[in-house]
Parts: C-alpha cells; sequence; structure tokens
C-alpha cells in the first residue's frame, strides 16, 4: 500500500510540472482535457484501503476573438497626392485560445479612393517597417493565427495625383474568423462543434471580427517631375533620296521625336528641351516642329523660342513655364 | 496438507471479513459555477451542469462519498490534485467535519493555508491559492454504516 501511495505522489508531482509548462499566456488551449482525480483513503493505520481514483473531465472550449491594433500616431498618415507605396501599419493577434484561421479585408471611404494592397509580416522576427520583404496576402486567402500568435499588416497604397491637399480617405481593416457562421455572430454567441478539436466556439468579439480604421490625409501635391524620351519615328529617305528601304546607311535621313512629360502639380519652369545632335549626323532646315499634348499638330518653331545652333550642334525649343502635359518636338537629320 | 489447507481457508476468511468492515465509494462531478445577479441586485452562485467551459470561468468539483460496507468507516481522507491547466479558489474547499489542508509540492507535505510557505526568489513566503498543487480533507469523525457526505472545491481554467 505505501508502494501504492508513492507511486500516485509521483505522478502528481509530474503532472504539476507539466501544468507548469504548458501554462499559457491567453489561457488553457482549446480542446484541452481537465482532468479532476480524487482518492480516498479510509481504515486504521494498520489496515489501510486506497479507492482507485475517480475523476471528472470535460474539454476546454474554444474562444474565438483577436486583437487588431492600428500602430499610425493619431491612426493617420499624412501623403502626397500621387505619392505610391504609402503604409498604414497594424499589429494583430490571436487572443482566444484556439487555432483560427481569418481573412483580411481592407475597404476605404472619404474623398478618394487609394489602390492598396495588404502585406504581412510575422511580429516575432519582423521589424514592425514596410520594406518590401513582407508577403502579400491574396484577397479571400486563409489567415492562420495560432493562439498568442501576432503580426504585422500593412495597408499599402498608390495615392491618386488628382487628390487635393487636404482630402482625406479612410482605410478600415478587418480581420475575420472563417469559421463557419462566425462572422454574424453577436458577442457570446456560440457555435456548436466549430471549436478547436470539435468543441464548442464561443465568439468573444462582435461577428467574430476585429477591425481598425487609419486615415490618409493629403497635405501636399506631387511634385513637379518631367520625363524624357527619344525616338526615332522613321527613316524617311535614303542614298538618292527617293528610295526607301528604311535601313540607316549614309545619306538617309531620319526624322526624331522628342516626347517630354510633365506631372505633377504646378508648373514646369522654363521648360526647355534642347536636343545635342549625334556628330555624324546632320540637321535638316526647318524641319524642327513642336507640338503641346498632342494637340493641332506639329507646328514649326518660332525663331524666339529656339532652332538650331550650327556651333554648338544642338536643337533646343523653349517651352517656357508649363503645367502637366506632353511637349514633343520633331526634326530630320542625314547620316553622314 | 491439512495444515495448509487450513491456514488457506483462514486467508480466505480475513479477506472476506476485511471487505465486510467497510467501503466508501467515491464520486467525483465538475460543475460550471455561474454567478446571478438577482433583480434587487444581489449575487449568487449556481452550480450548473459543465457546457462551455473556457479559460476564465469557474469550475466547482464535488467529491461525494459513501460507506456501502457493514462497519463504520474510520479515518477516511479524500486526496485531490489540484487539475493541470486550472488554479485553485481561495477558500473554497468545504467539507462538514473535515480538516482541510493543502500541498504546495505534489502532495508530498500537506498544511492548512496560515502555515503553508513556498520559497520565492530565495525567501520564504506564504503560500497563495494559486500555489496549491493539491487539496486533502481529512474526516474527523467515521463515516456509520449507509452514510454519505460530500466536500467541494472550486478552481478557474487558465
Amino acid at each position: 500500500m505505501k508502494q501504492l501511495l508513492s507511486a500516485v505522489t509521483l505522478s502528481l508531482g509530474l503532472a504539476a510540472s507539466m501544468a507548469a509548462t504548458t501554462a499559457h499566456a491567453i489561457g488553457t488551449n482549446a480542446g484541452t482535457e481537465i482532468i479532476n482525480s480524487a482518492t480516498v483513503t479510509y481504515g486504521p493505520a494498520n489496515n489501510q484501503t486506497v479507492s482507485d481514483p475517480v475523476t471528472a473531465t470535460f474539454n476546454v472550449d474554444e474562444i474565438i476573438n483577436i486583437n487588431v491594433t492600428a500602430l499610425d500616431s493619431n491612426n493617420n498618415v499624412d501623403v502626397n497626392a500621387g505619392d505610391t507605396a504609402s503604409v498604414q501599419a497594424y499589429r494583430i493577434s490571436n487572443t482566444g485560445n484556439g487555432a483560427e484561421v481569418f481573412s483580411l479585408e481592407q475597404i476605404s471611404t472619404g474623398d478618394f479612393a487609394p489602390d492598396t494592397s495588404i502585406y504581412y509580416e510575422k511580429v516575432d522576427g519582423g521589424n514592425g517597417q514596410f520594406d518590401g520583404t513582407e508577403s502579400i496576402y491574396i484577397s479571400g486567402a486563409d489567415f492562420n493565427l495560432d493562439p498568442d500568435e501576432e503580426y504585422y499588416i500593412y495597408l499599402v497604397s498608390n495615392i491618386p495625383a488628382g487628390a487635393a491637399i487636404g482630402q482625406t480617405s479612410t482605410l478600415t481593416f478587418e480581420a475575420i474568423s472563417k469559421t463557419p457562421g462566425a462572422s454574424s455572430a453577436p458577442i457570446g454567441g456560440i457555435l456548436s462543434g466549430q471549436g478547436t478539436a470539435g468543441t464548442d466556439a464561443v465568439v468573444a468579439i462582435l461577428n467574430a471580427t476585429g477591425n481598425g480604421a487609419e486615415t490618409y490625409t493629403v497635405i501636399a501635391l506631387p511634385p513637379v517631375t518631367v520625363d524624357i524620351i527619344k525616338s526615332i519615328v522613321s527613316v524617311i529617305t535614303d542614298i538618292d533620296g527617293t528610295q526607301v528601304t528604311g535601313q540607316y546607311i549614309p545619306g538617309a535621313t531620319v526624322k526624331y521625336l522628342i516626347a517630354v512629360t510633365v506631372t505633377g502639380a504646378g508648373n514646369a519652369e522654363n521648360l526647355e528641351i534642347i536636343d545635342s545632335l549625334p556628330a555624324d549626323m546632320t540637321y535638316v532646315t526647318n524641319t524642327l516642329v513642336q507640338q503641346i499634348d498632342s494637340a493641332g499638330g506639329f507646328t514649326a518653331v518660332a525663331s524666339a523660342n529656339g532652332g538650331y545652333d550650327a556651333d554648338s550642334h544642338k536643337v533646343s525649343v523653349r517651352f517656357g513655364n508649363q503645367p502637366a502635359g506632353t511637349y514633343e518636338i520633331q526634326l530630320d537629320a542625314t547620316i553622314n | 496438507m491439512k495444515t495448509l489447507i487450513k491456514s488457506l481457508s483462514a486467508i480466505a476468511l480475513l479477506v472476506s471479513s476485511i471487505s465486510a468492515w467497510s467501503e466508501v465509494e467515491l464520486k467525483n462531478e465538475a460543475f460550471k459555477v455561474v454567478t446571478i445577479t438577482s433583480e434587487n441586485g444581489a449575487k449568487s452562485e449556481q452550480w450548473q451542469t459543465p457546457d462551455k467551459m473556457l479559460p476564465g470561468d469557474k469550475v466547482g468539483y464535488q467529491i461525494s462519498f459513501s460507506n456501502t460496507g457493514k462497519e463504520a468507516a474510520t479515518d477516511i481522507v479524500i486526496a485531490n490534485p489540484i487539475p493541470e491547466n486550472t488554479v485553485y479558489v481561495a477558500d473554497s474547499a468545504k467539507g462538514l467535519n473535515t480538516d482541510i489542508e493543502f500541498s504546495t509540492d505534489g502532495g508530498k507535505t500537506y498544511a492548512q493555508p496560515s502555515k503553508l510557505f513556498i520559497d520565492k526568489n530565495g525567501e520564504r513566503v506564504q503560500a497563495t491559492a494559486a500555489d496549491y498543487t493539491n487539496v486533502r480533507w481529512t474526516l474527523n469523525k467515521p463515516l456509520a454504516i449507509g452514510a454519505d457526505s460530500s466536500v467541494q472545491y472550486a478552481v478557474l481554467i487558465k
């Protein structure tokens, strides 16, 4: 009898130490069996009887809960119109006690609709900064979260170039449990048999959805940028000036197109296109023409606004102060 | 040979007489302890059939015992380790005509709460309910033939 008692004690000690290592911050994991075991000893010391343990057992059910925290100060991110990859950051964690599958969604309301993608990064090993190393979330995909598991979520947006100063757009971010029935459940709603390991699931947050919202506020218009492309439109003539083979051979005349695109708010000031002709080419007199915003066709450049300078072997056209648009010049040159 | 048979029957007699002395049967039941607030604001606890058991919920255990033997049962001790993933609720253990003691070392030693100490960061401090690993009831009266009784205690699910 003494041996039996010590064996029981040993197993109890083991149970106690196991309990210490499996203790969980969020609570006991769903599906865990809680076993209460009682024994009775009776009779005089010289003739004790010890009963077998008698147990009462139940399983811990699942709590569905999620925490979503917006990380940007005042839940706002200041942007310029036309910005690309503006970021709103969140931290989400499974505050329930079971592994749970969520879907992630974002929707915008306000003065403009940014083009937004959702990226994610584990908090464990992540840096909390969107740097392009994150994974993109595919709409509708299963987003698995173990109890206590945490992720950074980044809403990465392109702000429309046409947005005006002071305009705002608010993105609402949601993490929604995919457990059947959860997304329409009230707080305390019970989903029979839908919890971990066939337990019941109890919804601890309305619609089993964690959400947050942050705003983009336009504080500046996009800066003026100027892009330039030079291309050959066609080979006009070759060798004797009539026969067109399309080959770049000495004697051939080609038509160049130089297109400048101005984007952003405000004017590109003193816009001037200067084209240095290749050394082995000769400018064809009076072929320099210009066009603005592809309207009205190409017209001759007034001598006051530019022309060909033989000394520098350059063509220049001064457009002056110009807003966003397309500014083009064409000219012909002959291969020597 | 005759002697052997005699002693065998003597043993048989002894065994049957032991089982006839007393026999204590145990029953162990779990309940969900729910706090009910009445219209006048008074709060009371109800022990309900366990359902939707979640972390933070209070669980009540009732261990019933009865003497189904033919003699009074003496020196009855009910021993119950606190289940894994739960913590004992302070002052929840009850039992008529019992001395209630607790252990913080997995049942090796027991004492009353005021005499239970643990080492914490090298200091000897009073154990709290969360430190208890086992609870034990020692009946200070024999249990009469056919009599029954019960003890109770409660835990919180971690």
